[in-house]
Formats: structure tokens, sequence, C-alpha cells
């Protein structure tokens, strides 16, 4: 519930009075989500993690689609866009090292749809790792 | 003039060696002049400590120097299959598919049991849509080496994004696990196979 409220608060201009009331939100949404990951239940954990993964993935994507404020020349705009992807990057890596946790429990036999999810998620968002891509060896070791 | 063991060995020694290019080697001619005496072959010792110093120019990315000293290798012992192959990766990644395609070739000819040389085949022959060929590839990569984790991956993916496969898929990827292969994401495809198309089995091994 506080998390769809907290999804619910747009970014908009002006940013900084925008962003502290969505980051609030945020917040009081994951304590709800890490109290309830640390119940113990596997069903309930996977998918309160995978929630919070999902919490911490759209307020990052939400400050890259941040609108922009009007009367910036080129420059202006292309470090306003910096700016906010800065701001993105802790979110961003937050989600991922949360859909990792709950991947980390296929280690315990735990396979459900959380998990499934979380794993979706992570060939998406870090593609480089997770996606199904073929190896090659870069060198060969054996002279024979 | 040479003997004619001699000339048979600079004529193989010449088609191995162009086969890691469809082009002209980089520096000098492939093969010494015929007028010139045979070099002297380094001992096997000299070669293993040759390989290794190469090896570590490949480990360092200094690629120009790796590529002389494993191309000086593979003339002087052309059948030391280790250096054609990383001369080969070497251009591998420098050139095109089809050059690349070409080499390998050529060096799992000179080595049937080359299974790096066999799963860049597999790798390379999937890029360039020909799945046949790269199942081939990554089969006798297996047959040679049935415990080669990066060739029983390629199989699985190969079947499970490229050919809709995926009983075979999940059949290749536990075979990728068996062999050491580690990733939980892998565990994480095989399940979803699993759950997907109902393809689980009690088969714990390689794909057939």
């Amino acid at each position: 519930m506080a998390a769809r409220e907290a999804t619910r608060i747009a970014l908009s201009l002006p940013i900084e009075r925008s962003l502290p009331r969505r980051v609030e939100a945020t917040r009081a949404a994951l304590d709800a989500l890490t109290a309830a990951a640390d119940y113990g239940f596997a069903e309930i954990t996977t998918a309160a993690t995978y929630e919070i993964a999902v919490m911490y993935r759209e307020l990052g994507g939400a400050l890259l689609r941040a609108p922009r404020p009007r009367g910036l020349d080129a420059l202006e705009q292309e470090q306003y866009a910096l700016l906010l992807e800065e701001q993105a990057f802790p979110f961003e890596e937050s989600a991922i090292k949360a859909f990792e946790a709950n991947l980390a429990r296929l280690d315990q036999g735990i396979w459900n749809e959380s998990v499934q999810r979380s794993a979706a998620a992570l060939t998406e968002m870090v593609p480089a790792r997770y996606g199904k891509h073929e190896r090659r060896d870069l060198r060969y070791a054996s002279p024979g | 003039m040479p003997h004619r063991a001699e000339l048979v060995l600079l004529i193989a020694l010449g088609s191995v060696l162009a086969g890691c290019s469809t082009q002209p080697l980089r520096s000098g001619p492939i093969l010494p002049s015929m007028t010139a005496p045979a070099p002297s072959m380094p001992s096997a010792e000299d070669a293993a400590a040759a390989f290794k110093a190469a090896l570590e120019l490949m480990k360092t990315q200094r690629f120009d120097e790796a590529e002389a000293a494993f191309r000086a290798l593979a003339e002087a012992h052309p059948s030391l299959s280790g250096a054609l192959t990383n001369l080969c990766i070497l251009r591998a990644q420098a050139r095109d598919r089809d050059a690349a395609l070409h080499s390998f070739s050529r060096a799992v000819d000179a080595n049937p049991d080359n299974a790096v040389a066999l799963n860049w085949l597999g790798v390379l022959y999937r890029e360039s849509g020909d799945y046949l060929r790269a199942e081939q590839a990554y089969r006798r990569a297996l047959a040679a080496q049935p415990q080669y984790a990066s060739a029983q991956l390629n199989l699985g993916i190969l079947y499970d994004v490229y050919l809709q496969r995926p009983h075979d898929a999940v059949l290749a990827y536990r075979g990728y696990r068996d062999a050491g292969g580690a990733d939980l994401i892998v565990e994480a495809w095989i399940r979803e196979l699993e759950a997907r198309h109902g393809t689980r089995t009690a088969h714990s091994g390689a794909a057939p």
C-alpha cells in the first residue's frame, strides 16, 4: 500500500519540491517492506525483497525521466541530465543488490514468482552479466 | 636444397598459418625462403617457456607483441595448436567474422580435439545464423572435452534462444552446472524453462 502511494508521486517541476515528497514516501514504504522481509517466511521475504528492488528501480527511473526545467541551453541541459543520472545511479545499484539477494535464495532451493521476476529484472538491468550471451575463451592456456 | 621432408613440413606449416587470416600476415613472408637454411627447432622446454611468455603478453593486453610471439612459435612448432589457437583468437577479435571462421576451421583441422577453437567456431556460426553448424561445433567441442563448461552453456543458449528447443536447452544448462558452472542465473534459466515448458526430467547429465 505504502509502495503504491510512493510510486504515485510523480517527479514534477519544481523538482526540489516533488523529490523530497517522493523520497519520504519511498522511505516509509521501504521501512514497511523491510519489516515484512524480516518475517522469515520464504514467500513473504522474497516478495518483499522484490518490491524493495522495484521501489529503488522506479525511483531511479523517475529521476532519469524527470522533466527538465525550461530555459536551459544545450550545455545546461546536458549537465542537468548528468546530475540526474548521478542521483539515480545509487538507487539502481540498490535495486540490483535487492534483485540479486532474491536470486541468491535459489541456493537454498527457493524458487517462486518473486525470485523468477528478480532474475528477469537482472537480465534487463545488467545484460552483460545476466543476459544469455555465449562465452568464449580469450586465451588458450595449453601449448598443445 | 632442403630435403623433401623439410619441404613437406614447410608447405604444411604455410597452410596452417594461412588459416589464421585470409590476408597476408602482417610482417614478412609466411614461409622462410626456400633457398635459406631451414630454421633450427627450439627444444620443447624452450617452446614451453616461449608459450608462457607469449601468453603473459596476451594477458597484459600487449596484443601486437603477443601476436608476433605466437606467430614465431607457430612457425617453429606447427604441431603446437595452442600457439595457433591464440593467434586465431587475437585475429578473431580484430577482424571480421568470415576471416575468423576460416581461421578457426584451420586450427581445428590442425587439431580436431581443440575444444576452445571448436567453441569459438560454434559462436561464430551462431552469429552468422548457421545454427546447424553451431550445434555441430559445440557438440564436437564437448566430445573432445565433455566437462568444457563454456561449450555446455553456449549449446544451452543456442537451444534456448535460437532454436526454441527448451528440453535440450535444460539438458545443456544442466551439463554446464555439472561441469562446474555455478552461476545462479543459469539455475534460474533452468527453473524458468522447466516451469514454462514442463521440461523437468530426471536426467542430470549433458545434452545427448
